[in-house]
């Protein structure tokens, strides 16, 4: 990781912007103030000279208004500032991960995240002003995606070739039907899991800043809260959203399970109209071609669960109460487009204060994002399952790094590990 | 599907923190520990800027005047999914001529 230590960072901080960021800001210069309007007004209905105090007051402060079009994030968390006058804080095992996950059956398995661990830390501090930010661009992963299941449709042989040969009619097509019915669940859960992730951990940390900060930073900490629930949000809606996609998959699926029934119909054997719907088709399949195709039936049956379950999630995920209710079928919003609704709706609750500092630090994030020169030792960590910090460390203390129990994310090796290694030899 | 040439310096994942404070006192030594991580492969990097503060603080110790910002960013690896890429049409291929053959 690099490092620098800098003394000559000029303060370009504006006066005048001591009110923090929150909604609930009790400004009330025009009488108005943003959490008296309903969602509705506030989120899309805001049109000039209806601005609302927080809007108006940073209208020059805009993240996302400082990079290129094509740059903006498609999930912003920004905290522009959280004011406490004096903390006691004390923390034990802190762990913090944000990640962006996409799976496309075995094909495909791509993550970009972050894993923060603060170990214990007890600290006294007078006279805090502190900002946060993060940036989450779907673009490049979906256009990965997005190729990938290009790709799929023109070669549909692509997921019968993952699976046994398609000619096995028995258990090895219903195999492979089960393994498809189940990937396209996977897609669902993997957005699933990952989008509300960062919501979740976004809420985590905003909320420490909320619980630390007592009562001068309540208010930030309600506000930071509506913004983070706004992402969590919009992190379901674009669950929903890729849900929707994931639901087209499965009618590909559909088409691959017609597919079959029309080979096996070649056979003599009369599938039935596979296309008149799964479970009905699953149904004539395992009356017309008994044991071995039973297994089939049932995995087709399999596809229309993992269907169901991944439309329900869907559907969950956008935050209705009938989470049964979700549809997969193929809408026009994307995920990546209603991400962006979210951060914007994000951006406008948290008030976007006007930091010089924050638009600094925007910029700064925004920059530079090289190889490190530590990559070789990262792809040793990686294989040793241990951070790259922790396989540093074992190397200083002349520990073997294959001797040591992980207790980070998924067993991971991390610096505490070798730490209590190192004592306990 | 054409992907969007995406600008090398723009990243998947930026995370950013700054505080400045009056004055800080450390009780006990902070672990602090960052990774970014991802598959196939990803580039990263982090950038910290730290004034009246030294990498390695000492407890009991009072900073005074203290500024801290951190950034850092993660994207795929442009040459890791080129690579995947490259492996799902060769898959596909496979798959088309196993089916020709069929």
């Amino acid at each position: 990781m690099a490092r620098q230590q800098t003394k000559s960072r000029s303060s370009q901080k504006k006066s005048g912007r001591g009110r923090s960021g929150s909604s609930r800001s009790s400004s009330r210069s025009n009488g108005r103030s943003a959490s008296q309007k309903t969602e509705k007004y506030r989120f899309a209905q805001n049109v000039d000279g209806q601005r609302t105090v927080a809007e108006r007051e940073y209208e020059k402060y805009a993240t996302s208004d400082q990079e290129a079009p094509e740059n903006n994030p498609d999930v912003l968390l920004d905290v522009p500032v959280v004011k406490v006058d004096k903390i006691h804080l004390e923390l034990d095992q802190l762990d913090a991960h944000l990640a962006l996950k996409a799976k496309v059956l075995e094909l495909v398995n791509l993550t970009v995240g972050v894993d923060v661990h603060l170990g214990r830390l007890c600290i006294d501090i007078e006279g805090i002003e502190a900002q946060a930010l993060v940036k989450v661009r779907l673009e490049h992963v979906a256009a990965v995606v997005d190729r990938v299941m290009t790709t799929i449709d023109r070669n549909p042989q692509l997921i019968e070739s993952l699976g046994k040969a398609i000619e096995d009619v028995g258990s090895g097509a219903g195999e492979t039907l089960g393994g498809a019915g189940e990937a396209v669940e996977e897609v669902g859960e993997g957005a699933e899991d990952a989008l509300p992730q960062i919501g979740q951990g976004a809420g985590q940390a905003v909320g420490q800043v909320g619980e630390g900060a007592g009562q001068a930073v309540g208010e930030v900490g309600e506000g930071a809260g509506q913004a983070v629930q706004g992402v969590g949000e919009g992190a379901g809606q674009a669950v929903q959203g890729v849900g929707e996609g994931a639901g087209e998959a499965v009618g590909n699926a559909d088409q691959l399970v017609g597919n079959l029934g029309q080979t096996v119909g070649q056979a003599g054997q009369g599938v039935g109209d596979a296309a008149g719907g799964i479970a009905q088709g699953a149904g004539q399949a395992a009356e017309g071609l008994g044991g071995a195709v039973g297994e089939l039936g049932q995995s087709v049956g399999q596809v229309g669960e993992g269907a169901g379950q991944l439309a329900g999630a869907g559907g969950a995920a956008a935050g209705g109460d009938d989470g049964a209710d979700g549809n997969g079928g193929g809408g026009s919003i994307t995920a990546p487009k209603l991400a962006k609704q979210v951060a914007k709706i994000a951006a406008k609750e948290i008030g976007s204060a006007a930091s010089d500092e924050a638009k600094e630090l925007g910029l700064a994030a925004t920059k530079k994002v090289k190889k490190l020169g530590e990559r070789r030792r990262e792809r040793r960590a990686e294989k040793h399952h241990a951070t790259p910090a922790a396989m540093r460390l074992a190397q200083e203390s002349g520990v073997d790094i294959d001797t040591v129990e992980g207790s980070g994310a998924e067993g991971r090796i991390t610096v505490r590990d070798v730490k209590q290694a190192v004592e306990e030899a | 599907m054409a992907a969007r040439d995406l600008d090398q310096d723009v990243a998947d994942i930026e995370i950013g923190a700054a505080a400045r404070a009056r004055r800080m006192r450390f009780r006990t030594k902070p672990e602090a520990e960052v990774e970014f991580r991802g598959s196939p492969e990803i580039e990263s990097d982090s950038h910290t800027e730290r004034e009246n503060l030294p990498d390695e603080v000492e407890p009991g110790k009072t900073y005074r005047d203290v500024r801290v910002q951190w950034t850092g960013g993660a994207r795929l690896g442009d040459e890791a999914v080129r690579e995947l890429e490259e492996q799902i049409e060769w898959k596909a291929r496979e798959a088309r001529n196993h089916n020709q053959e069929s």
